[in-house]
């Protein structure tokens, strides 16, 4: 076991929409090791996203609140921190990329400017070694001729390139944590795993931990350690990602794994999971995966499982394996 | 760049606005070097009174008026009044209105909520009375007509610039940029604000002919520029009562003047919204590679 760098515990957030509560995140643990890889996986609007936006104290922007639990990072506890030594660690000490590449840099200022103010905030440069900085750091990444980069407007980008430029951004000032929210779905295949494989260098070369948040299994199996599977604002199942893959516990990972054409067995018809994720302005009561669960007993109806230790270093969520 | 310029070009009425602006102001500017006469000299002391009244001839382009004034001299001296009033003012209203505005569409919440509510206090008064009352309270001068005009402006920036800033900020690279640790005042300056800046200079330069407006109805009340510096306003108010015994031209050419002058700006400020709107697609770029 290494140095836990990150923890959250118990994480709930809310957005306030039209005087209705959104319970996007709704009690969630988890935990990061220096120089871990954490993948989070699960479907659009299981409150993935949020999670990060929490944890990086970025959500009150978005008309939503962190209402309750703890992240404790290098055993801070980031959500008491006034804003301003908040601000000090976002994107110095904990970094994020974002899922766009076409929307996350500003379209009216050069790559150059953008990249340099990194180290503008943090670094105290002035702008020429920023600049020099800039140029740097954009070679790292593998940007080819950044010298004349910096003066390119990101339209002037592929999709792939700008991720890059992103990503640049984001590591530039040697982050312990960077967490990237869908860093590769907007980009064709093969860049993608471009983009993969330099992040996983980039995380070798600096030591960094990294957040993975995805939808796609592929991803995940080719690139993390750890997987946290969410559903509905929670943890479900928490698995190495060797384990995961062979023999998934939770209910809904099997569903998520059998409807994933390829990592099941060859010929056989792609599984998938009946109905819709609940509605996060009115969860079921019980288990929150209980509607669209096979084996839901009376028991799921009622209580809400809890995240409990399954096996070597495993956590699941589900009656199944409370009883035996 | 080549292609947001030749679209500018081709733009008729655009082209007609900025033609006109730009003689107003380089006739402005270069007041002394055309016309005969500075514009307060009274030519009945050393000439008598065939110099009064003159219709326009060679020798006085735009007539004289009761004192033997070149009515030319004095309306080209009078777009200096003008269009110092009009920029100053809209200097003031644009630094007021961008700074209200954008804190308002940042922060949100209460700020918002004052800096409205402000606003709305400044809509729901009647214009010109509120410059009416600071301008008969107050001494008058120059900078105080800025400044009054300024002030009764900012409201409309404010509100233009709030609803671009929220819509701004909600866009991912503000956010990308707030998860690098960038502060509230960083962000508003140099990512927000170079995004909006397009609307803001539409408005502004629609707002010019409003103020020009303005400020020659003030001087024609009386309140705006004191006498003898000409302007057009005050002209207008002074040959008024010679127009029914045939003197027409001495509130015609001023009145025309302002006439010229805030169509320039209006049709300009068509133009440039016509070249900036987002829905042709080298919008950015006319800003983004400046």
């Amino acid at each position: 076991m290494g140095e836990r760098i990150l923890a959250v515990r118990g994480l709930k957030t809310h957005y306030y929409i039209g005087g209705r509560v959104i319970k996007a995140v709704d009690g969630l643990d988890f935990d990061l090791e220096r120089g871990e890889t954490l993948g989070i996986v699960g479907e659009s609007g299981c409150g993935k996203s949020t999670a990060a936006l929490s944890v990086m104290g970025l959500i009150s922007l978005r008309a939503g609140r962190v209402v309750g639990g703890q992240v404790l990072f290098k055993g801070k506890s980031l959500l008491a921190l006034p804003g301003e030594e908040m601000r000090r660690i976002r994107g110095s000490e904990m970094s994020m990329i974002f899922q766009e590449p076409m929307t996350s840099l500003n379209p009216v200022l050069t790559i150059g400017r953008q990249v340099s103010e990194v180290f503008m905030v943090h670094k105290g440069m002035s702008r020429r070694e920023a600049l020099d900085e800039a140029v740097k750091i954009l070679s790292q990444v593998g940007i080819p001729a950044p010298g004349q980069m910096i003066r390119e407007y990101p339209h002037r980008l592929s999709g792939g390139m700008r991720q890059r430029a992103m990503i640049a951004m984001a590591i530039a000032c040697g982050p312990d944590v960077l967490i990237a929210d869908e860093p590769t779905s907007e980009l064709d295949v093969t860049v993608q795993d471009q983009v993969l494989r330099l992040l996983r260098e980039l995380k070798e070369r600096i030591g960094m931990a990294m957040v993975l948040i995805t939808h796609d299994l592929g991803v995940v199996a080719e690139t993390v350690q750890n997987v946290l599977v969410m559903y509905a604002g929670r943890a479900v199942e928490y698995s190495d990602v060797s384990g995961l893959f062979n023999e998934p516990m939770h209910p809904y990972t099997k569903g998520l794994i059998a409807s994933v054409p390829g990592l099941g067995k060859a010929g056989e018809k792609l599984g998938g999971i009946k109905g819709e994720p609940p509605s996060p302005l009115d969860l079921p009561g019980g288990c929150r995966f209980h509607p669209r669960c096979e084996h839901a007993r009376e028991i799921c109806r009622i209580h809400e499982p809890e995240l409990v230790r399954v096996g070597d270093g495993r956590l699941c969520a589900c009656h199944l394996y409370n009883d035996w | 760049m080549e292609n947001a310029w030749s679209r500018f070009l081709k733009n008729k009425p655009a082209m007609a606005g900025l033609f006109l602006v730009t003689v107003i102001a380089l006739a402005a500017v270069f007041a002394p070097y055309i016309t005969r006469y500075q514009p307060t000299e009274q030519l009945i002391w050393t000439e008598g009174s065939k110099v009064q009244l003159v219709p326009p001839c060679s020798r006085f382009w735009f007539g004289t008026d009761i004192y033997g004034r070149d009515m030319f001299s004095r309306v080209v001296y009078g777009a200096r009044a003008s269009l110092l009033i009009g920029t100053a003012s809209t200097a003031i209203s644009l630094l007021i209105g961008i700074t209200l505005g954008a804190l308002a569409g940042y922060y949100g919440g209460v700020v918002d909520d004052i800096i409205s509510w402000l606003a709305n206090v400044f809509f729901a008064f009647p214009f010109i009375l509120f410059v009416l009352a600071l301008v008969a309270y107050l001494p008058p001068g120059l900078p105080l007509m800025y400044a009054a005009i300024g002030i009764v402006n900012w409201a409309g920036v404010a509100r233009l610039v709030r609803g671009q800033v929220l819509s701004v900020r909600e866009k991912e690279y503000v956010e990308a940029a707030e998860a690098l640790g960038g502060s509230g005042a960083r962000i508003i300056i140099r990512h927000i604000l170079p995004n909006i800046m397009a609307p803001v200079l539409v408005q502004a330069t629609l707002g010019m002919g409003g103020i020009i407006m303005l400020e020659s109805s003030l001087s024609f009340l009386g309140f705006g520029i004191q006498p003898p510096t000409p302007s057009w306003g005050y002209e207008i108010a002074q040959g008024r009562q010679y127009l029914l015994t045939g003197a027409w031209w001495w509130s015609a050419f001023p009145g025309m003047a302002i006439m010229a002058l805030v169509m320039g700006f209006n049709l300009l400020g068509d133009g440039l919204r016509d070249l900036l709107d987002p829905r042709n697609d080298d919008a950015y770029g006319w800003w983004g590679r400046g």
